[in-house]
């Protein structure tokens, strides 16, 4: 803690690799506390391999990550994660309270008992996104969009200073969509810090302050009005880029 | 009593001993019906886990692994000293579980596929050394025989008590864990970013289910106990929609199953515990399959049935 104020996050050198083939090369970026952050670029780029990394379920070549100046295990306390929504068996026989509960489950330790603190706080979470009334179902039976609010109710039970998320409006109805973007502004505002992997060019500048713009390495960082420019995005998409004549942007299939 | 049972004639002979399985009067009926009913619970709460984790086969790998280790262990010791041959069964259905997880990440063979391999190599150099004991050895080697289909009347007081700690031991590593195995099973990247130590919980699963089939093979036998591993699982999901009840349905379909089959094995002499067990057990799933609330077929042509009619009206 030598800083007053240390940064939120900050990646040093992240260099990843599949069976020796890099798929993520010297990336290093520092985020402030509130900001609400998109990770932007092509299919392949990276960005879910990043977000693993930082959140330490694979293994890296090299790189540095602090969170607010911790790092190992305190760090990883402070970082909430929101895996994909394909990454799970909905099948599982779970309810979305259960689900929702494992939001709590870092805190807990191996033995202790979920007080009615812990109760309190998963009962908020699911409140926020919505699904008071579906607490007890079995999470197969619900929405692609339902399923994706349990998935962030389960991150804001957590608590956590930085949230990670990866693709949370795939397969989302516009409901939901706006939902999530509502509840991630009031994390910013809240003082947190959100990075959210998103790879719909079109509405990216409305929903974030800051562009992390990504294709293996760090295209660009910064501002959403400084990183979002014709010049950045043809370096990073290449001719899968679509420029629109309002000066709109959007990737071919 | 045996005058009257030789005198008796037809069904009453059978109620006769049932009557006396019973009273418990002889203790191997007594032992067999407590190594059975442990047996049971403990497969159906292991099984669970595998089935979730889309392992099911892997119990069929493991089990059938145990043979090479239990004829090294014979030929090694020379005789049936049962520590050896339990840890030699425990060694090699251990490295078999292993081996399916290097093969299935390492070289990227597919699950199932190196689930195959893994069984016929271990399955083929345990028959090879079975057969070079038959040849050679000058003791009895009956005991390795029971292996392959399991005897659990013969079961002695050694190997009732290694069942005994397993299942008290295991069950109740499974309660004490249950929150870290959930999570890591459900989605085990967000369990690694909690800071649950996943690949630990996956290596100490391999081990349960290692040890779980060494004591379970002495009552259901090699070529059965994946079947008590998959069946009581696989019943039980079609009861819950949560996984502390499914745990606890799959332990309570497996104990029944136990009880039932040990109980109909004494009924009928010459009918085979294991068979008799897993028999029960599949008739549990199959009543599950059509009855179960959740996703049983009953249901869902009921479900159907009324979505049609709301449509048609």
């Amino acid at each position: 803690m030598s800083d007053v104020n240390p940064p939120a996050l900050s990646v040093r050198d992240l260099t990843v690799s599949y069976d020796s083939e890099p798929v993520l090369e010297g990336v290093s970026f520092t985020v402030g506390t509130g900001r609400l952050v998109g990770v932007v670029g092509p299919n392949g780029a990276g960005k879910s391999t990043m977000i693993k990394a930082i959140v330490g379920t694979l293994p890296v070549d090299s790189g540095d990550v602090e969170v607010l100046g911790e790092r190992g295990k305190k760090a990883l306390r402070k970082i909430t994660y929101v895996p994909q929504r394909g990454s799970v068996d909905w099948d599982f026989p779970v309810t979305v309270l259960d689900v929702v509960n494992q939001g709590r489950y870092g805190h807990l330790g191996l033995l202790g008992r979920m007080t009615a603190d812990d109760r309190r706080v998963v009962a908020d979470a699911i409140s926020k996104v919505g699904l008071q009334d579906l607490a007890r179902r079995q999470i197969g039976e619900l929405s692609g969009g339902q399923q994706q609010r349990v998935f962030l109710a389960r991150a804001l039970a957590q608590r956590g200073d930085v949230y990670l998320m990866d693709e949370p409006f795939v397969g989302v109805d516009a409901a939901t969509e706006s939902a999530i973007v509502e509840v991630l502004r009031e994390l910013r505002d809240s003082g947190r810090t959100v990075l959210v992997v998103h790879h719909d060019l079109a509405t990216a500048p409305e929903y974030f302050d800051s562009i992390l713009l990504l294709n293996k390495e760090l295209i660009a960082f910064g501002d959403t009005h400084d990183v979002f420019t014709r010049d950045h995005l043809q370096h990073a998409y290449g001719g899968r880029l679509a420029i629109f004549e309002d000066g709109g942007f959007a990737t071919l299939a | 009593m045996y005058p009257l049972i030789a005198a008796a004639s037809g069904s009453s002979v059978l109620v006769a001993r049932a009557l006396e399985f019973f009273t418990f009067k002889y203790d191997f009926a007594r032992d067999a019906l407590i190594a059975s009913i442990l047996v049971g619970a403990l497969c159906g709460v292991v099984g669970v886990f595998l089935v979730l984790r889309g392992l099911s086969l892997l119990g069929d790998a493991a089990g059938h692994a145990t043979l090479p280790g239990l004829a090294v262990a014979f030929i090694l010791t020379g005789g049936l000293a049962a520590p050896a041959l339990l840890l030699g069964a425990l060694t090699s259905a251990f490295l078999a579980s292993v081996t399916v997880g290097v093969l299935s990440r390492g070289a990227r063979s597919r699950p199932d596929a190196s689930i195959g391999i893994v069984l016929s190599v271990f399955f083929g150099a345990g028959t090879v050394l079975l057969t070079y004991i038959q040849r050679t050895a000058t003791t009895s080697y009956a005991g390795l025989d029971s292996m392959l289909l399991g005897n659990v009347a013969g079961i002695s007081s050694g190997q009732l008590l290694s069942i005994v700690v397993a299942a008290i031991v295991l069950i109740g590593g499974v309660a004490l864990t249950y929150r870290h195995l959930l999570v890591s099973t459900f989605d085990s990247v967000f369990a690694a970013s909690i800071g649950v130590r996943t690949r630990l919980i996956h290596y100490a699963l391999l081990a349960t289910l290692s040890v779980t089939i060494v004591v379970s093979v002495q009552a259901v036998g090699v070529v059965l106990v994946s079947a008590m591993l998959i069946t009581p699982a696989s019943a039980a999901l079609f009861l819950s929609s949560r996984l502390e009840r499914v745990l606890a349905f799959a332990g309570l379909i497996g104990a029944v199953s136990g009880a039932l089959g040990a109980f109909v094995s004494y009924l009928g002499e010459g009918v085979a515990t294991g068979p008799a067990i897993v028999l029960a057990a599949s008739s549990f799933f199959l009543v599950c399959m059509i009855f179960g609330p959740r996703n049983g077929l009953a249901r869902r042509w009921f479900n159907q049935r009324s979505r049609s009619t709301r449509q048609e009206a």
